[in-house]
């Protein structure tokens, strides 16, 4: 029941940002370990920029003292974080223990 | 009557008020779709307790939460959390300093350059309902005092300085994404006419810090051999951009000014520039099913105005403008090896030479653990600076180390 989304929806969200910039097999059972040397920056800019959008478009719904809210995910991202995560399981690490939780009324104008 | 017991003691769970201790707060920036830095407040929590949603809600906490930096104990900056879009993670609540207050003079130079120790002030006590992880039930209210949190954020590590220049970055420009570094090289003597020589690529970004949408760039090839065509200084001392990264084709619009000349200073010119970057679906798979995370394309396509004020070549100054794509590719091959192709075209309008056009060509891979990449890389091509051909031989072969300096990103 924790709103903290598990780590494999968000191996999943990160995926489906990498696959706006790369093919990767489904199946492949090492695509934790991928590193990011050969992103050109703008590659690094689109994967940064799809892992929040497709975060704030999560949702939690939770009813509290009878008031039904509604809460969107959201995660700070910077371009510095690629060279820090040095493998793709580490960026998946990263936003399974930073997730953020926003009421969607508060998400961020897109 | 269980039932009536079960109640009470969550109704007691519920109201249990106990002084919070913070175990520690982290700096984080935040550049992207939205620009701010962030305080995070981790609180000491047991291993099944979590931060309610709506710690926030409570009553007590006020819709908008004033929080103040304070240097030397006199209030220099004022910024806030803004009660209904606090946000919190897993053990910690967020303070949000956001773009308007980074932007500020002030706040930046205290947060950012003084390195004058600062603690963040809030006026009265926070207080933040926990919840047990299962259940989503109270369990307790923690109070963070005033004086707690003065002790806990003057003990926290700074904001460095480096972190603002990502900030204002994310705010746009066309060079903002250059990846800083310098490469060095040797070419290798290709014919008897040709001559050893060294050569070093390089490319550097920066923000004006006193200016929000302000960005200067510098890039260039250097050689000791002065007449190579290659050689190149560009300076770029604005620029601006905007990204549509959600379609199917992720976009880039950009334009700049640049300032460009080749090494020797004999031909100097003004350059603004027009631009569109996208990254394509892939055209070819040499992996054989392998698996390889293969990479899309960048293609970037744009238009520049060429103003010389300096020819001492020609003796004489010419206005130009040029077409040109760009093309960068990391294709990899099989299980281990990879193409990079890194390639630049371009047609001058006035020259009435066509298009003309260099690229590199690498292929290679990497050293384990060191920031070595082991390549054999041919380059070809012409300059787009004078459209002299590099060296007579019109193509390079060059063996070596290519090695990343001043990666700061």
């Amino acid at each position: 029941m924790s709103w903290q989304l598990p780590r494999e929806r968000v191996k999943s969200i990160v995926l489906d940002a990498l696959q706006k910039i790369a093919d990767f097999r489904d199946d492949d059972p090492n695509i934790e370990r991928n590193n990011f040397k050969a992103f050109s920056d703008f590659h690094e800019k689109v994967f940064l920029m799809n892992i929040k959008l497709n975060l704030l478009n999560q949702r939690f719904i939770w009813t509290n003292q009878g008031k039904r809210v509604t809460y969107c995910y959201n995660i700070p991202l910077n371009e510095d974080m690629i060279h820090r995560w040095v493998v793709l399981g580490a960026c998946i690490d990263y936003v399974y223990n930073k997730q953020q939780l926003l009421e969607v009324q508060n998400k961020i104008a897109l | 009557m269980k039932k009536i017991i079960f109640m009470m003691s969550i109704i007691l769970l519920g109201s249990l008020q106990s002084n919070a201790q913070i175990k520690r707060i982290e700096c984080e920036i935040n550049t992207i779709e939205i620009t701010e830095l962030q305080f995070q407040i981790y609180l000491d929590m047991d291993s099944d307790e979590t931060i309610s949603p709506a710690f926030n809600t409570i009553p007590g906490f006020q819709e908008r939460f004033e929080v103040r930096l304070e240097s030397n104990d006199s209030a220099v900056v004022t910024g806030e959390i803004d009660g209904m879009g606090g946000s919190c993670g897993n053990g910690y609540v967020v303070l949000n300093v956001n773009d308007s207050m980074l932007s500020n003079k002030g706040t930046a130079k205290l947060l950012f350059k003084d390195k004058l120790p600062y603690y963040i002030f809030i006026p009265a006590e926070l207080q933040i309902q926990l919840v047990d992880s299962a259940g989503m039930q109270p369990t307790r209210l923690v109070t963070i005092s005033p004086a707690l949190m003065k002790k806990a954020s003057g003990a926290m590590n700074k904001v460095e300085p480096e972190m603002y220049d990502l900030l204002v970055r994310s705010l746009g420009g066309e060079n903002g994404a250059y990846n800083n570094k310098i490469d060095i090289g040797r070419q290798i003597k290709s014919s008897e006419a040709s001559i050893n020589a060294y050569y070093a690529t390089f490319s550097y970004y920066g923000a004006v810090h006193c200016f929000r949408y302000w960005f200067w760039s510098l890039d260039g090839r250097l050689s000791t051999n002065k007449d190579d065509a290659l050689n190149r200084i560009a300076v770029c001392p604005m620029s601006f951009n905007k990204t549509y990264a959600t379609g199917n084709i992720p976009t880039e619009y950009m334009l700049s000014f640049n300032i460009e000349a080749n090494q020797s200073f004999t031909v100097q010119r003004y350059a603004p520039t027009a631009a569109i970057q996208a990254i394509l679906p892939n055209m070819v798979d040499f992996t054989n099913n392998q698996y390889r995370l293969r990479l899309k394309p960048v293609l970037k396509v744009g238009m520049k105005g060429l103003f010389e004020y300096e020819n001492k070549i020609l003796k004489a100054k010419q206005n130009d403008g040029q077409v040109f794509g760009e093309l960068y590719y990391y294709i990899p091959i099989m299980k281990t090896a990879a193409i990079y192709i890194n390639a630049k075209a371009f047609n001058n309008f006035t020259a009435g030479a066509g298009w003309e056009y260099n690229y590199d060509v690498s292929l290679g891979t990497e050293l384990p653990s060191s920031n070595f990449k082991l390549i054999a890389k041919y380059s070809r091509g012409i300059s787009d600076i004078n459209c002299q051909l590099n060296e007579q031989s019109e193509s390079q072969v060059m063996l070596g180390l290519l090695l990343n300096l001043l990666d700061q990103k």
